[in-house]
């Protein structure tokens, strides 16, 4: 079985690398059979690494020791969803994961585009296969997950019991899928710019493909953010560890580029800048992939250290190094159509969308990279908390949300003071009345209350474009008000559809201000029928009661929660021992949002610390955090949001007119 | 390039660096060094400021609190070692000869009060490519 899946894997090199070749000689000679040849290549590379993925798959599954990776990842008493996760449990099958979705995007990319904008496509697939070969060659030269255990092994190490959790499923494919996903957008921007086709084709074509990307990075981080508030047992989402940052910057950068390239679409501005985007979210991601797996930082996440580092390094700075060259060559075709007008302008507005994620993305780079070099340098361990990153994130987020809604309602060019009064007097009162409120319910904390009254800014422009455009369908198409709006919806599901990701980040933003700006805390050592108090709850220790399991030891304490003298819940915090590791692991009681009715205003949050029966005394704490669960509850937003606006068009007119328009080469130049 | 249009470039690019230039400068105001155990004693400048200390935590050193919540211990570098009180709850990852970093400052009695304390637990395998669990929870005061 190792050595189907080897070879599979030594064939898929072969074939990436004739691949590249193939289409570039065949674009060079305009033969559109080595073209042809070349696209084939590409799709069987997507073939072969199913079948060594899979093979690797089935070796887990089948309890197949002889492969190392294998051994080290798993156990024969291992449920066995947590054998195939087990695939993305370590290094090696990191990286074998990671070139196999690639594998397939540069299959469905090839043949989506068979007939189509067949003067970019070998670039695109060229750039896809090259990317492919380097992750091919490190997995057959540094990081082998077929390398056999070389010994009789009677059974497995196991997979980290921290990480045999559901969201083990879901969290790093997720954001794989997101950090691979950069890599089509990338491939497009090199196509562009070798052959000079650098309008607005390439623009189009890969639009949906960023937005793939950007949702299934953005999903695979609100994800770590769950899986860390209701596993780790800390009583929070984000710690700004590296590793997490590692996976923020690439979505902030991809995120500025997908409103950037609006303003490309529409005005021809800011070309230059979008190519400077796309490459630096691409290098970000393989910079993130490199820290997660290098074991260059210790942190919950890498689990292996290696020596990967050089081989990472080189490859970034091709990239770099390539791109950057292109781009200076093609500087003279990128002039700008446009320029800005205004300081008051849409375009204005999304150059600040821009700066902002930029400075935010730097703070994270910095606060994250500084530290690394330091210690890689001069040895001198540093280390630089939340407090700083927040000091700096904060104010930056809420320009963002005053953007967010500035944005999307003023006039391009050149807003005039009609434009600005008629769309941002009553949003702006909305938000002077929140802010009000808000300061009357007891809040002092200045920066929480800005944030409030700007999210009430944004949700006000939000609602006041549906009612306009709704009423406006009323008159027009004589439609009720709903009617109006589904039909608003329907014709501009690209706008709309980002209105409602807006909603969903501003509720997120409501959920972060609101978790951290009025989080409780509370640490109790009780014996049996104690009791503590946390805001308006109190909690009563009943009693504890011991489980086993084949794998593990479990110790649960029940807490009964009373409010207003009224018993609402039950909860029982945990804590288990696993007999194979020394280190016992915490199991959190949240009540919250999974109640039936859901209890969205906090969360009631509460750990089993310790146990020392010997005095007989239980140590718990309790966090309340309020708002919390709009963060998830926003995330469900955005991923609506999201799939309204790649809903391709029911009506074939209009999907007709928004095709590009096909372009005349400048030149044949290369 | 027109000269306004030069100028918005290099205000931008002014601008830009200002930020920038703020981000790195306060970065610097808030770093923490990480020291090891001989440097820590060997320096006294060291023992009078809010600092980090690492090492590992001492065998048979680990002393509860008497109210439950709390622990007293040395962490030490093999050679020498600094008694270390902390007032709030371990993460499940502390446990004798662990990695730990504590942040605090010496009392007058040449304790270490520590606020913030992070601990990662001892490699369990020996072959290489799979290693360490690391829980840097920390509790912040």
């Amino acid at each position: 079985m190792a050595d189907f899946g080897y070879t599979c894997m030594v064939l898929a090199l072969i074939c990436a690398v004739w691949s590249m070749l193939a289409l570039w000689l065949g674009h060079q000679s305009r033969s559109s059979e080595l073209i042809r040849s070349g696209e084939r290549a590409a799709i069987a590379v997507g073939l072969l690494l199913t079948f060594s993925s899979l093979s690797l798959i089935r070796a887990f599954v089948a309890d197949d020791f002889s492969i190392l990776y294998v051994a080290q990842n798993s156990n024969s008493t291992q449920p066995t969803v947590y054998k195939v996760t087990a695939l993305w449990g370590g290094q090696a099958g990191s990286l074998l994961l990671w070139v196999w979705i690639l594998s397939i995007y540069a299959l469905i990319v090839t043949v989506q585009n068979r007939n189509r904008i067949r003067a970019l496509m070998p670039g695109v697939t060229g750039t896809l296969m090259a990317v492919v070969s380097f992750f091919l060659i490190l997995l057959q030269f540094v990081s082998n997950p077929f390398q056999p255990t070389g010994r009789a092994v009677v059974d497995g190490s196991g997979l980290n019991p921290l990480l045999q959790n559901p969201f083990m499923a879901s969290h790093p494919p997720s954001l794989y899928l997101g950090y691979v996903g950069v890599a089509v957008p990338f491939a497009f921007a090199m196509a562009a710019m070798l052959t000079g086709r650098l309008g607005n084709e390439w623009i189009v074509t890969m639009r949906r493909w960023s937005l793939f990307a950007w949702f299934f990075l953005g999903i695979g981080i609100l994800q770590g953010g769950y899986w860390a508030y209701v596993e780790l047992g800390w009583g929070g989402y984000w710690a700004w560890d590296p590793v997490e940052n590692a996976s923020l910057m690439p979505w902030l950068t991809l995120t500025a580029f997908i409103h950037s390239v609006m303003i490309q679409e529409k005005k021809g501005m800011l070309k230059v800048w979008n190519l400077i985007l796309i490459i630096l979210t691409f290098c970000l991601s393989i910079f993130g992939t490199f820290i997660t797996r290098s074991g260059i930082i210790s942190s919950v996440h890498s689990f292996t250290k290696s020596t990967l580092g050089p081989w990472f390094a080189g490859f970034w700075i091709t990239i770099i190094l390539v791109s950057m060259v292109l781009l200076v060559l093609r500087l003279p075709q990128l002039r700008t159509e446009n320029s800005i007008e205004s300081l008051l302008s849409r375009e204005s507005a999304f150059l600040f969308n821009n700066i902002i994620f930029l400075a935010i993305c730097f703070t994270v780079f910095w606060g994250t990279v500084y530290p690394i070099l330091s210690e890689a340098f001069n040895g001198t361990r540093i280390s630089v908390g939340a407090p700083w990153f927040n000091q700096w994130i904060v104010p930056l987020g809420l320009s963002l949300i005053f953007v967010t809604g500035v944005g999307p309602l003023i006039a391009w060019r050149r807003a005039s003071s009609q434009n600005l009064r008629r769309n941002f007097t009553i949003p702006a009162a909305a938000s002077l009345v929140v802010a009000a409120a808000v300061a009357l319910y007891g809040a002092r904390h200045l920066r929480a209350i800005l944030s409030f009254a700007l999210c009430a800014f944004v949700l006000t422009t939000i609602a006041l474009e549906l009612h306009r455009g709704a009423r406006a369908r009323m008159k027009t198409a004589s439609e009720t008000f709903l009617g109006g709006l589904l039909g608003l919806v329907g014709r501009n599901k690209r706008r709309y559809g980002g209105y409602l990701v807006h909603v969903g980040m501003v509720m997120i933003f409501v959920g972060i201000t609101g978790s951290s700006a009025f989080q409780q805390e509370a640490v109790a050592n009780l014996k049996r029928g104690g009791a503590f108090e946390i805001g308006p709850y109190e909690l009563r220790f009943v009693d504890t009661s011991s489980s086993h399991d084949p794998h593990k030891d479990v110790l649960a304490a029940t807490l009964d929660v009373y409010r207003d003298g009224e018993k609402v819940s039950t909860l029982r915090p945990e804590k288990h021992f696993y007999r194979d590791t020394e280190q016992p692991t915490t199991e959190v009681a949240i009540y919250g949002l999974f109640q039936w009715p859901p209890h969205l205003g906090e969360d009631l949050y509460t750990i089993l610390v310790d146990a020392n029966p010997i005095e007989g005394g239980y140590v718990f704490k309790a966090y309340l955090n309020p708002l919390i669960s709009w963060i998830w509850l926003g995330g469900l937003v955005v991923i609506l949001g999201t799939n309204v606006a790649v809903l391709p068009e029911f009506d074939r007119q209009r999907a007709a007119a928004r095709r590009p328009a096909p372009q005349e080469a400048p030149g044949i130049a290369t | 390039m027109s000269r306004k249009k030069l100028q918005v470039i290099i205000g931008g690019i002014i601008i830009l660096s200002g930020i920038a230039g703020l981000i790195v400068y306060s970065f610097n105001q808030s770093l923490v060094y990480d020291h090891s155990v001989a440097e820590y004693l060997a320096d006294r400048s060291l023992q009078r400021t809010n600092c980090r200390i690492f090492g590992k935590v001492k065998t048979d050193s680990i002393q509860r609190a008497s109210g439950g919540i709390g622990v007293a211990f040395e962490v030490t570098d093999g050679v020498r070692s600094v008694p270390v009180i902390f007032a709030k709850e371990v993460p499940d990852t502390f446990k004798e000869n662990g990695d730990v970093v504590v942040e605090g400052r010496l009392d007058g009695n040449g304790v270490f009060l520590a606020h913030n304390l992070l601990a990662k637990c001892p490699s369990k395998y020996e072959k290489e490519g799979v290693g360490e669990q690391a829980s840097p929870r920390s509790t912040d005061g």
